[in-house]
């Protein structure tokens, strides 16, 4: 699964401890996501579309990969 | 930022606590391989063994399921992805490890039969291994 949720952090200019904080998870979890190593549950997944007021689609993109 | 120490704060409880089980993982596997005292005889009865060991797994199965359960709800979601794959990674080593171990065409004509507490250090190290491994793939630790 690719995102764009670097993009997204760095257009605001949030660190990802800040990012992390606004969505009540560790700092570890956003950097695992960044680069794709860990894929958010669907419950985050929302948190993280309401916190960018954009579709979940949007922000992730879905790959067989 | 308050979420954010706490999320850090129990990221970093989990490190130390892996760090600790495969610390004592490797020195429960080495130490117990010096210990010569004989094993205490089984109970007379083999149902009552069989039974109160039956007993025993069903019980603690369902506390720690339940328990588990409440876990996954309060842990942060990576973290608790990660020791749950690394639970699985050692699982599987310690199913093939002391496979290979105890069978006389393997590894156990060298090393003969390992003890319960080798086995559990065996799975204590093995999860301890595979917790940092998806720690180093996911975060670069």
């Amino acid at each position: 699964m690719k995102n764009r949720l670097r993009v997204l952090r760095a257009e605001r200019e949030w660190s990802q401890a800040e990012l992390a904080g606004r969505l009540d998870v560790s700092r570890q979890a956003i950097n695992a996501i960044e680069t794709g190593k860990h894929d958010p549950s669907l419950p985050l997944a929302f948190r993280i579309s309401r916190l960018f007021d954009m579709p979940i689609e949007d922000i992730f993109e879905f790959s067989e990969d | 930022m308050s979420g954010t120490i706490n999320r850090d704060r129990q990221a970093q409880v989990a490190d130390i606590s892996f760090g600790l089980m495969g610390l004592i993982g490797v020195i429960g596997l080495v130490a117990d391989s010096f210990d010569t005292t004989p094993s205490p005889a089984y109970a007379p009865d083999p149902w009552l063994t069989g039974i109160a060991a039956a007993a025993l797994m069903i019980v603690i199965a369902l506390v720690v399921t339940r328990l588990s359960s409440l876990d996954r709800k309060r842990s942060e979601e990576y973290t608790f992805q990660i020791m749950a794959n690394a639970a699985v990674v050692s699982i599987m080593t310690s199913l093939i490890v002391s496979f290979a171990w105890s069978n006389d065409l393997l590894l156990g004509r060298w090393l003969g039969e390992p003890s319960l507490n080798q086995v559990q250090a065996l799975m204590l190290g093995s999860w301890s291994i595979g917790y940092f491994t998806y720690r180093a793939r996911g975060t670069g630790l």
